[in-house]
């Protein structure tokens, strides 16, 4: 086990270090550059200032060399400076982080409970008008695209009916948590959706091949209660693979929700990574997708664990 | 490949509603953009059954010129993705060794880059050009069919029809388009349904951002955010784009389900 764990730990490197190389070139050979700041301003900039800008920020070298910076004070740590605000990238990134995993915690707390409800109607009773309504709405989770959900959302419940905040994370000169809840329910609920309709259907589907097994007909057989199989035989069974399908989700807290933070001006990770996006920021978008990334891989080998330790007949070597 | 009833009118309803959009110069009423600063923001009537939007364009001749776009690219991205993720996991699977790991490798490191935001950065690229938007879009989705190809090669190289292919002197390429891919046909369909729905959905959240495809060319995603403006006042005119996106991506899913083999019920 713990050679298991050392060797996966340790192909993580070439990895990662692949994942740089790729994010790295796309990222600085897309048209633009960081000083479109400077001109975006609307007035006449002289070529020599852009010259000593493009200079100060080090984007005049030679992409090998700047990768090799890069990297250089990234294996120590630093992910640089952001060319926008002169901030330190991880210092911006730590002041979106909790907005987004705020957010994304709600949205999958609210998909695990949805999604095993759903999940558990239609692989208990598959077939029957509560699993029609569940697939139905499962379906229609997937075929929706999110900023629609969330403008019509935003419409129904803060326009039309008026229940609920639709921007920001409270109201200007509010501090009571209650205010902060109710601004986060519909982003919460809207960045859910497309959670619940997958979780849900890998759910029932696990569930329905448990039922299908030999020990099952056995348990049943020998006349256990359909409470008890259910609990026991079912229920165990099928929680191992939903579960790594949710782990492997859960690694995008660390990118957040690009869709759902602009519709509801949720300032998070999602957020940042567009803006940084537009000024060409490139260890900003360096920072953000490399822990992105690193959250991804680590994720799927937390998952993989986990799978192993849910099933004894699994063995990790 | 035999589909059940529900699953032919599915396919029928999708057929129909493409050849629709594709016949959309011929049969709309009127240019996609073309301006009636008479009739802004108009309501559904006689001359303009789903009525005007903000600049008095027809949204009807919009929903057919906006569907051309948006099915063009969905398909052509799904059909790319689908060629070069079969390519990478039948080249894997059949020659192995340090070509299989090399490859697989590379497919790890675009899996686990996180997605949306790898596309917001490709989409700058794309401009306003719809070839390359749908490069970018199929650079995002191959991973997938790559791994699922790779794993049933490694089955059907050992199987004795591939042998006797061998045996018989077909080269390795030869051997890879004409006994592996074909028999890989099940698994290629439904990843490719399924892809053009993603390719759908991937153009309208860059359009959200205001990185996809460009206006004035309609697409169902830029027609979505130029409506979200009016929102409040106008509401339908988030309904017609957002109903053509949700019920296309829910047709194509159906039928992706329709073809996937009974035996795996997901």
């Amino acid at each position: 086990m713990s050679g298991y764990l050392g060797r996966r730990l340790l192909q993580m490197v070439p990895l990662l270090l692949g994942i740089s190389i790729v994010v790295f070139a796309v990222i600085q050979a897309a048209p633009g550059g960081p000083e479109g700041a400077l001109l975006a301003a609307g007035r006449f900039v002289d070529p020599a200032a852009i010259e000593a800008y493009r200079a100060r920020l080090g984007v005049d070298q030679p992409l090998p060399v700047q990768y090799l910076r890069w990297l250089g004070a990234a294996v120590s740590g630093d992910l640089g400076a952001s060319f926008s605000t002169s901030r330190p990238v991880l210092e911006m990134i730590g002041e979106r982080l909790p907005a987004t995993i705020e957010l994304m915690g709600a949205a999958f707390a609210i998909a695990a409970l949805a999604a095993f409800g759903a999940g558990a109607i239609g692989g208990f009773w598959p077939g029957g008008w509560a699993d029609r309504i569940a697939t139905g709405g499962a379906f229609l989770g997937m075929a929706m695209p999110i900023f629609w959900l969330g403008l019509v959302a935003q419409l129904v419940f803060g326009v039309t009916l008026g229940w609920l905040p639709i921007s920001g994370t409270h109201t200007i000169g509010a501090t009571s948590l209650g205010d902060h809840f109710a601004h986060l329910a519909l982003p919460a609920v809207v960045l859910s959706s497309r959670y619940v309709a997958s979780w849900s259907r890998y759910f029932r589907a696990s569930l329905l091949q448990a039922a299908a097994s030999d020990h099952v007909r056995t348990a049943m057989a020998k006349g256990l209660s359909i409470v008890a199989v259910r609990r026991a035989h079912l229920l165990r069974n099928a929680l191992g693979p939903v579960a790594s399908v949710v782990t492997i989700n859960l690694a995008e807290l660390f990118t957040g929700a690009v869709v759902t933070e602009t519709i509801f001006a949720w300032p998070g990770i999602g957020r940042l990574f567009v803006q940084g996006m537009y000024a060409r920021d490139y260890p900003l978008l360096m920072g953000i997708l490399l822990l992105g990334s690193l959250a991804v891989v680590v994720m799927n080998l937390v998952a993989d664990l986990i799978y192993g330790a849910l099933d004894p007949r699994v063995r990790l070597r | 490949m035999r589909l059940d009833r529900s699953a032919r009118i599915v396919v029928a309803a999708l057929v129909t509603l493409a050849a629709v959009c594709f016949a959309a110069p011929w049969i709309a009423p009127y240019p996609p953009d073309a301006v009636d600063l008479t009739q802004l923001r108009a309501a559904p009537s006689a001359a303009h059954w789903l009525g005007t939007d903000e600049l008095g364009r027809d949204v009807l001749s919009r929903l057919l010129f906006g569907g051309r776009a948006s099915l063009a690219l969905g398909v052509l991205a799904a059909l790319l993705a689908t060629a070069v993720g079969a390519g990478v996991g039948a080249t894997a699977g059949y020659l192995g060794g340090g070509v299989d790991n090399l490859l697989m490798r590379l497919t790890d490191v675009a899996l686990a880059i996180p997605t949306l935001p790898i596309a917001i950065v490709l989409g700058a690229y794309a401009g306003n050009s719809l070839p390359a938007l749908i490069a970018a879009i199929a650079a995002l989705s191959w991973m997938t069919t790559a791994r699922v190809v790779r794993g049933e090669v490694l089955t059907l190289r050992e199987t004795g029809f591939v042998a006797a292919a061998q045996g018989l002197g077909q080269s390795r390429y030869g051997t890879i388009r004409r006994h592996l891919l074909p028999n890989t046909a099940g698994v290629l369909a439904v990843s490719a349904t399924i892809a053009v729905g993603n390719a759908i959905l991937v153009e309208s959240a860059l359009s959200f951002l205001g990185l996809g495809v460009q206006p004035p060319t309609p697409t169902w995603g830029n027609m979505l955010t130029d409506a979200q403006a009016t929102m409040a006042t106008r509401p339908l005119l988030t309904v017609f784009p957002g109903l053509a996106i949700l019920l296309v991506i829910l047709g194509v899913n159906l039928c992706g389900e329709a073809l996937r083999p009974r035996t795996r019920p997901i």
